[in-house]
């Protein structure tokens, strides 16, 4: 699968397009839509890992990033996709800081989930209401800073599809948050329901983490867990 | 059942087969598996059968024209099998203990692939004879074995039923064997399931040694031929569903192909005609749901006037258009949805069409319209439509037209038309299909003819129209500023469609226009075992003939219908009759059909007799009294309006004695004689 990074300033809208090559699947839509145009340079692992968590399903044998990632990035890629044999390719095998953040994007599916992005003080690190609407509904990004709202609109429900695990359903809605991370500063995307950490979630969290972004899954105490604690029970 | 495994099969070794049976009995494990051996048309049945049923072995023979064909073999497996895994693969292969429980595993954990196994080439020393003299050891197989390229030379493929039925099936064009296995690996890609070569050292394929098939293929003139066609097919057609006008094995389980939705309110008058194009189509596999939103007048009645078990009629409180094509979705059973319209009339093979151009990436197809006024026919415009380019959409209603679409049912169920507006809401939902990624595909012909009358919700609902259209291009304008709407304007201009101009555009329009403004004549060929309706037979309307066997068995009718309706045309393609509509000018009763029907039967006759033969057709005004001549093999009775020709097929080894006898026939009076062969082309020797 060839991978391309698409900003289109006339539509004011950032598409991530897999092209399949011999041996992958046709992806349901060309491209994964945001209508949002970082203004930051978006990290190559991030870029990778928001093209893998949107395509991996379909993707099997050469994956062609459009940047060189790090090798890290690049055997969490191999790994996700197992049992499918996949060859990464570029890697850059070079020292290279790997960009964290210290806000928090909580992922609000098409404003239905219940997000609380309300300020807490200055020792608690801002959380931001990320709600990631339809395109189909909504025309236009917005942000509004009182409530830390960035709604953006994008087709991801359309890459959700017919899969059973919930993790796997919201592996495109993770793809946005990752896009937009770096022009919010963030360094954790919180999920929007809580799932089994299952293989699939262990590489996931291999692929952000190797990005510099950890995954947070919601818990009913007030504060955050992250991956490797321990799942707090009432 | 958890899988099916398919494997065709002619004239071949059996003690092969047996041995590739024994080895996949072994590999399936625990599996609640099936195998079905299809014979396609061996000469042997009884042997076969024998040799070949056993526990968990199914046994399946099928009558052919002759002609091998891989394709439809195991389409004819599989239309029997109940596995929701299906394996396909040939007679000669050997599995290792563990590869196909392998196999089958990982395609229950993940449907969304295809599996496929590398073969590996035994060496002479292991034809069937050999494995059973030296026995089976995997581990030398694996040392003595060469692997073979993995592209155009599989042995095995692996999908879900799901994925087989979305592509239906094997292309049923392709025959004998060759390419039919990449394309339809190239097909499940297409349709979204990744291709997956399975790299496991438990997971072997073997395929033991014979005599090469492939000289004797490429000696014979018509099987190289027809390899070179399964080749075309490969390279040229992108399409990724198949088998839609025809599909010979089609299993019971496979949804219809398309969901026709035609949402109608107080349109009685057109809605026939509308309907008729619709079930008239070249792809028959079809259901047709009409949606009334609220009629009073005879809507109920002209829908229950047509006897039709694809046709369904569903009532709704008038709601609107959207909110009743919205209920279509819920209800639609096929994969895609048709959009048309209840006063418009489908060109007859548009369908068809929307399904060539379907390729991989693609969310659905559109094509151009012409429209026509209701009340007189040289009063028409043609308008192609224009390329689908991301964005412009909303500058223009002149991309598609809404009522030529063809989209995945599943993305109106997730995109729903906008019920809040009373008119527009299919600009709307265009839009808002754009804007989220939605592919559609121009399909590079005319799709409709649009009836323009003065009952039209363009006409009667302008204001509504209006208001709808700068509302919906609001969303699509939303935060481009002059200079993008300056650069979209400019693809607009780019984004012309070029089509095809027809030779003659009054026989193309003729095809749709409405039976008050059309000159129809069908001119319909013979169809072994296919009877053209008694209406029509009884019309006053057809001249023609029919073929009976020399012991009275109607064979099948040939003939010209003169003034054909939709109605007629659609009760023809039901009775899975081939026609064409011939020009206006064409009235005449013609009866030059009858060396079109001959040569569909010799033709017939040849492909069972065998590339070496030759046939004799001498046709007679009267009956042979006489002894029968020895050569004979076929004999058919013409009745052209009460008139009686009868037909004698001789069959011949010898070209050049078929040559010389057929001179002498020639001196009889009143006696036409033609020679065929497979060889030579047909030629006229005497009268």
């Amino acid at each position: 699968m060839r991978y391309e990074l698409r900003v289109q300033d006339i539509l004011k809208e950032t598409r991530l397009v897999a092209i399949p090559g011999e041996y992958d699947g046709y992806p349901p839509l060309a491209g994964l839509i945001l209508n949002w145009i970082a203004y930051s340079k978006i990290p190559p692992e991030r870029l990778a890992a928001a093209f893998v968590l949107a395509f991996h399903r379909w993707s099997s044998g050469e994956l062609v990033f459009p940047e060189p990632i790090l090798p890290v990035e690049a055997e969490a890629v191999r790994r996700i996709h197992l049992p499918t044999e996949v060859s990464v390719t570029p890697v850059k095998y070079a020292e290279r800081k790997i960009e964290g953040g210290s806000t928090t994007l909580a992922i609000n599916r098409d404003g239905e989930d219940h997000v609380d992005a309300e300020f807490k003080g200055f020792d608690i690190s801002r959380v931001f209401d990320l709600r990631i609407l339809r395109t189909s509904e909504t025309a236009g990004a917005s942000i509004t800073p009182l409530t830390n709202t960035v709604a953006i609109p994008s087709n991801a429900w359309l890459f959700a599809g017919e899969v059973s695990d919930s993790l796997e359903e919201l592996l495109p809605f993770i793809a946005v948050a990752v896009l937009v991370s770096t022009d919010l500063n963030a360094g954790i995307i919180r999920l929007p329901v809580h799932v089994e950490r299952t293989s699939l979630f262990r590489e996931v969290s291999a692929l952000l983490l190797a990005a510099g972004l950890l995954l947070e899954v919601p818990e009913p105490a007030t504060f955050a867990t992250n991956v490797g604690c321990d799942e707090i029970r009432d | 059942m958890d899988v099916s495994v398919v494997i065709g099969f002619k004239d071949w070794g059996l003690d092969r087969l047996d041995l590739s049976l024994e080895s996949i009995l072994a590999s399936l494990q625990d599996y609640s598996a099936e195998i079905i051996v299809v014979d396609y048309g061996s000469a042997d049945r009884a042997a076969n059968q024998s040799a070949i049923e056993r526990e968990g072995v199914r046994y399946l023979y099928v009558e052919t024209d002759g002609v091998w064909s891989r394709s439809r073999a195991l389409n004819a497996g599989v239309a029997v099998s109940t596995g929701r895994i299906l394996i396909t693969t040939d007679a000669d292969m050997l599995f290792t203990p563990l590869a196909l429980s392998k196999v089958i595993s990982e395609l229950q954990v993940d449907p969304q692939q295809a599996l496929v196994l590398q073969c590996r080439d035994l060496p002479e020393a292991y034809s069937s004879e050999g494995v059973r003299t030296l026995g089976v050891d995997w581990q030398h197989f694996e040392a003595v074995s060469r692997l073979r390229p993995r592209w155009g030379m599989g042995g095995m493929m692996a999908v879900s039923r799901s994925a087989f039925l979305d592509v239906r099936g094997f292309d049923e064009r392709m025959e004998v064997y060759g390419g039919e296995d990449i394309d339809f690996a190239n097909r499940v890609r297409r349709s979204g399931r990744r291709v997956r070569w399975v790299e496991d050292p438990d997971v072997r394929m073997f395929h033991m040694w014979h005599p090469s098939s492939r000289a004797a293929t490429e000696s014979d003139p018509l099987e190289a031929q027809a390899v070179k066609r399964n080749s075309q097919i490969l390279t040229d057609d992108e399409s990724f569903v198949r088998n839609t006008t025809q599909w010979e094995f089609r299993p019971d389980d496979a949804p219809v192909l398309a969901s026709v939705v035609i949402c109608t309110r107080n349109r009685a008058e057109f809605l026939a005609e509308s309907i008729y194009s619709a079930l008239g189509q070249t792809v028959q596999d079809i259901e047709v749901i009409v949606i009334d939103d609220g009629s009073d007048d005879d809507t109920a009645e002209v829908v229950g006037s047509i006897e039709d078990e694809r046709l369904r009629y569903v009532y709704q409180e008038k709601k609107g258009l959207a909110a009743g094509r919205n209920l279509a979705a819920t209800l639609a059973k096929g994969r895609y949805t048709v959009i048309h319209d209840d006063d418009d009339i489908m060109f007859p093979d548009r369908i068809e069409r929307h399904f060539a151009a379907l390729s991989g990436g693609v969310q659905g197809t559109y094509g151009g319209w012409v429209d026509f006024a209701n009340n007189n026919v040289r009063d028409y415009k043609m308008y192609p439509g224009k390329e689908f380019i991301s964005g412009i959409v909303q500058f223009t209603g002149e991309v598609f037209l809404h009522p030529t679409l063809m989209i995945e049912t599943a993305l109106i169920q997730e995109i729903p038309y906008d019920r809040s507006l009373r008119s527009g809401s299919d600009f709307s939902l265009a839009v808002r299909m754009s804007r989220s990624g939605v592919v559609l595909k121009h399909m590079g012909s005319f799709a409709i003819m649009r009836r323009l009358h003065d009952r039209q919700v363009t006409h009667a609902d302008s204001n509504f129209q209006q208001a709808s259209w700068a509302f919906t291009k609001s969303v699509g304008m939303q935060g481009l500023g002059p200079a993008q709407v300056k650069f979209m304007k400019k693809s607009l201009e780019s984004a012309t469609v070029t089509l095809p101009t027809p030779k003659d555009v009054h026989q193309l329009l003729n095809l749709a226009l409405p039976d008050h403004l059309a000159n129809r004549t069908a001119r319909i060929s013979l169809t072994l075992g296919k009877k053209i309706p008694d209406n029509i037979l009884n019309s006053g309307r057809f001249g023609g003939h029919s073929i009976s066997s020399d012991d009275g068995q109607i064979l099948g009718s040939a003939g010209v219908l003169e003034d054909a309706s939709l109605q007629d045309l659609y009760e023809l393609r039901s009775a899975g009759l081939q026609f064409e509509i011939v020009g206006p000018s064409k009235k005449e009763r013609s009866k030059v059909e009858v060396d079109a029907s001959l040569q569909t039967l010799v033709g017939r006759v040849l492909y069972e007799s065998g590339p070496e033969v030759a046939l004799l057709v001498v046709r007679l005004p009267a009956r042979l009294e006489d002894e029968m001549p020895e050569q004979l093999c076929r004999s058919y009775v013409v009745e052209v309006e009460s008139a009686q020709e009868f037909v004698y097929v001789m069959k011949f080894d010898d070209y050049l004695e078929s040559v010389q006898v057929a001179r002498w026939w020639a001196e009889v009076p009143s006696c036409k004689v033609v020679i065929a062969s497979q060889q030579k082309l047909a030629s006229a020797v005497g009268k």
